[in-house]
């Protein structure tokens, strides 16, 4: 009897049962992620013509001194916060997942914190709020919000792949949500390697 | 945290408060002004006041520090929540002042995306105690004020101050009024609000977090809108606390739930607590919560628990959206009849293990959806489009596969199993079958699994585990019996025609079910989903029939079929995610139904009416249920229909994480949930999950109850 069932139902079996259990935990994961912050498109301020970010620097976790030249050639989310700051704290964990998903489009996600006490600050923030694909990035000196004169905090920064700021974003924001990520990723123009492979 | 790290991090242009300062002290004191001029800008700004316009002969000075916001901006109170700065004071280049201590006036809760927030809004005065050193000499006060105001961003500010107080009579000034409001405002003890605390204790909600639970006594009915704010913590901040009708007559008792810390380092620690009542009704007070074992008037054993998860296993066999699968089970159970005594056992076993496997895969999946921080409910797979979807195809290919158009593995055509008897294909549609069961045994949250399922989510893993393994015992409990006693089961009829027609009839019944599944996608998803659906289902049934009536000698004919078949059924899984509308207005006009807030319910309660809330779902049966019999008929309607009665309803189709924290708040994790408030149960009546109208009449007259009191 089996036999003459044809190929895609006779799959039914145990992956029928397999793919309605993981259709559960699914739709109860997906709906985990339920925000009130504002969306990306709505709080976007695109930067045309594109313009030359003022000179900073910054440190890493190690004490070691960055600018944003280290990372020319990729596309960056620059995100200026601090452990203090509500708003911050509250879209860091949509920074954290970003981060994870612009990754293979070559973009990187940097949020430089100007806590005062730096790592001794940033440190235990990332341990407490399950941070796992942000680099710890410090600016104790409160540099970057001077350069940039940021009215307030949170205010991020997107740079495309040449160093040219293309867009700023005041306040938090739903970073995660797939229609952010496609304007980053517009915003921003395709990974240079990813051209040389297609083309 | 310091006041120069607000400013290191922020354009100096701020500093521009330093030239309004030097302006501010270089200004001739000669006029007696009670108040420094405003340092800021629109957005924010500062001064200091004094309530005497001189130093008077005591050893103090009544003063403030007044901060004007612009709307919409807020600054934080000494605790500022989650994330935050409260105001900096130093008051180095005063002269004759000894100390300042500031008083802090009742916060606010300012929440955001979830995150907790304690401070205030518009204008406030914190009132400052000025010491002098010198009682009777003059007061020269120089105040660098360091704040942080944030909206959807946060400025830190910086402020220098300057007022002189000349020595002389301590006439009150203008802002003398000022000053006074704020200290009102400051938190008293509790006895100022009538109450009393009976206790204080730290209940475990599984391995690291707990619950605070405060039990109050006194003038507890008294209680409208209570907010807890707790320091010392050692991490987190909670969020609202819920009200609770006490143990006893006169008591209320507050609820924190998910304190980020487990209950053993909870236990002991001395905890300030803040308790608000509107704008105007503060208390603090200070306790060491006592280890206990969990919420008063909650108190259930666990084997109590437990007995009502079996229980409600037992009565999910019967209840509606189960009963398509009893249908199979019933079947599967026919297909015994007249086999022998040891086959009829071990089938009836392998459905049992199948329920079981079924609740373990559930208990599972929810035990790591807890661990990851997800909202987890009861059903809410059901607020999903494409579940909702790929459901109604399943019952479609089911119902195909009783009337014999297609064969699919699970669960076996009936009537060839029967003549057939291919033994370990009977014993995988049987463990299947059971499975299948507790799939759709999700979308019911019948009375008693609705308590036992929001208990065992309150908790610990083993705990979910243990409940969910009890109420699939109960679930399994009709074929366990018949295993136990297999004689049981050839009291069936002899397998026969009658089968296959039966079968038939439980194709219609699971049509049925898809119909309903629909209806619950439309509602979720909106009528271009749930269209979208409705057709690639009818053509997979045609395409389904057609094949069937292919005879085999048309391979690649039917090889064709299959294959749009296929397709129709992946199309319908994948439509609605695609094609899902944005939620539409709720509440149509003319019902009494609102929709549900927060700020709804505590409108209505300050208003002295009566408020019914209803948390309900399309895809809740109960629910249906509950509205058709009682909610909608005399003699509840015309009650609910009288004036002084709000109706606020609470629709959980689809995902909303407001309605989801209400729900929490009762420690419910289903639907529905149906609450009566008044006056004179402002804390709530919580109504069983299936209402009578005994009940709802009975508490809506009890939480009136007051008022006619009051009335009199």
């Amino acid at each position: 009897m089996t036999g003459s069932v044809p190929f895609p139902l006779r799959l039914g079996r145990r992956s029928a049962i397999a793919g309605l259990g993981a259709a559960c935990t699914l739709a109860a994961a997906r709906r985990a992620r339920a925000s009130d912050l504002d969306t990306l498109s709505d709080a976007l301020e695109q930067v045309n013509p594109p313009t030359i970010p003022p000179s900073f620097s910054f440190q890493t976790a190690t004490g070691a001194r960055q600018t944003l030249a280290d990372y020319r050639g990729r596309g960056l989310v620059l995100n200026i916060w601090a452990t203090w700051c509500g708003p911050c704290v509250a879209e860091m964990p949509a920074l954290d997942a970003l981060a994870a998903r612009v990754a293979p489009f070559d973009i990187l996600v940097l949020p430089v914190s100007i806590d005062q006490q730096g790592l001794a600050a940033v440190k235990p923030f990332y341990g407490t709020h399950g941070i796992a694909h942000l680099p710890i990035l410090l600016d104790p000196d409160g540099d970057v919000a001077r350069a940039f004169k940021v009215q307030g905090i949170p205010t991020s920064f997107l740079v495309d792949r040449f160093g040219r700021v293309v867009g700023t974003v005041e306040g938090p924001v739903q970073w995660d949500s797939a229609g952010a990520i496609a304007t980053i990723r517009g915003l921003i123009g395709p990974g240079l390697s990813v051209q040389t492979q297609s083309g | 945290m310091t006041c120069r790290e607000m400013l290191a991090g922020l354009p100096r242009s701020l500093g521009l408060a330093i030239a309004m300062l030097a302006l501010a002290l270089l200004a001739p004191a000669a006029a007696r002004a009670a108040a420094s001029p405003w340092v800021g800008n629109r957005q924010a700004s500062v001064r200091l006041i004094t309530a005497e316009e001189a130093t008077g002969s005591g050893g103090a000075v009544d003063g403030g520090l007044e901060i004007r916001l612009a709307p919409g901006w807020h600054i934080y109170w000494r605790t500022p929540g989650a994330a935050g700065l409260p105001p900096a004071i130093t008051w180095q280049g005063s002269r004759n002042l000894k100390g300042a201590p500031i008083s802090w006036p009742a916060p606010l809760r300012i929440a955001l995306d979830g995150l907790q927030s304690y401070g205030y809004e518009g204008t406030v005065v914190l009132p400052i105690a000025l010491r002098l050193a010198q009682p009777g000499a003059p007061l020269h006060l120089r105040a660098t004020v360091d704040y942080m105001v944030c909206r959807n961003i946060c400025v830190p500010r910086h402020a220098v101050l300057g007022l002189a107080l000349p020595s002389g009579i301590a006439l009150p000034g203008p802002e003398a009024a000022l000053i006074a409001a704020a200290r009102s405002r400051v938190p008293g003890d509790l006895a100022r609000l009538g109450l009393t605390l009976v206790r204080a204790a730290a209940v475990p909600a599984g391995a690291r977090r707990s619950d605070l639970v405060l039990t109050l006594a006194g003038r507890t009915a008294s209680l409208i809108a209570p907010d807890l704010f707790v320091e010392g913590l050692p991490q987190g901040a909670p969020g609202p606390p819920h009200l609770m009708a006490g143990d006893e007559p006169g008591r209320a008792i507050l609820v924190l739930r998910g304190i980020e810390a487990p209950a053993t380092v909870l236990a002991g620690r001395l905890l300030k607590f803040t308790l608000t009542d509107g704008p105007d009704r503060a208390a603090t007070f200070a306790a060491r919560p006592v280890p206990a074992a969990a919420i008063a008037g909650a108190a259930l054993l666990p084997f109590g628990v437990l007995a009502l998860a079996f229980l409600g296993g037992l009565i999910l066999n019967v209840m509606p959206c189960v009963l398509p699968v009893l249908a199979l089970k019933i079947m599967a159970v026919a297909g015994l009849a007249g086999a022998e005594r040891r086959v009829a056992r071990l089938e009836l076993l392998t459905t049992a293990g199948g329920v079981l496997a079924g609740f373990a895969v559930l208990a599972a999946a929810l035990i790591a959806l807890k661990a990851a921080g997800a909202a987890v409910g009861w059903g809410i797979q059901f607020q999903q489009p494409w579940f909702l979807a790929a459901m109604t195809m399943v019952m479609v290919l089911f119902a195909a596969d009783l009337w014999g158009w297609v064969t699919i593995a699970a669960p076996r055509s009936v009537a060839a199993v029967a003549v057939r008897g291919h033994h370990r294909s009977r014993r995988l549609s049987a463990f299947l079958a059971g499975a299948f069961a507790t799939l759709l045994a999700t979308s019911c949250s019948v009375p008693f699994v609705g308590t036992a399922v929001g208990f065992a989510l309150a908790r610990g893993p083993a705990q979910i585990l243990a409940i969910l393994f009890a109420m699939g015992l109960g679930l399994a409990a009709p074929y366990l019996l018949g295993a136990a006693a297999p004689g049981l089961v050839t009291l069936l009829p002899r397998p026969g025609q009658w089968m296959v027609r039966l079968a038939r009839l439980f194709g219609v019944f699971l049509l049925g079910t898809a119909f309903w599944l629909l209806l619950v996608l439309l509602r979720a998803a909106g009528w271009i989903a749930a269209g979208s659906v409705a057709g690639l289902a009818v053509l997979l049934l045609g395409l389904l029939f057609w094949r069937h009536r292919l005879a085999s000698h048309h391979p690649a004919l039917r090889r064709l079929s299959s294959a749009a078949a296929s397709l129709a059924l992946i199309g319908a899984i994948v439509v609605p995610g695609i094609a899902a509308a944005p939620p539409s207005p709720p509440a149509a006009a003319g019902t009494a139904w609102r929709p549900f807030t927060r700020a709804a319910l505590a409108g209505g309660l300050a208003d002295g009416k009566v408020v019914l809330v209803d948390v309900t779902a399309a895809w809740c049966l109960v629910c249906q249920v509950n509205a058709a019999t009682v909610l909608d008929r005399a003699p509840v309607a015309e009650a609910l229909a009288a004036p002084g009665v709000v109706l606020l309803r609470a629709d959980w189709t689809r995902p909303d994480p407001a309605i989801t924290r209400y729900l929490q708040s009762f420690g419910r994790y289903g639907v529905p949930l149906d609450v009566v408030y008044g006056p004179a149960i402002p804390a709530g009546i919580v109504l069983p999950d299936l209402v009578t109208s005994g009940e709802v009449l009975r508490a809506l007259q009890s939480a009136a109850g007051a008022r006619r009191a009051a009335e009199r």
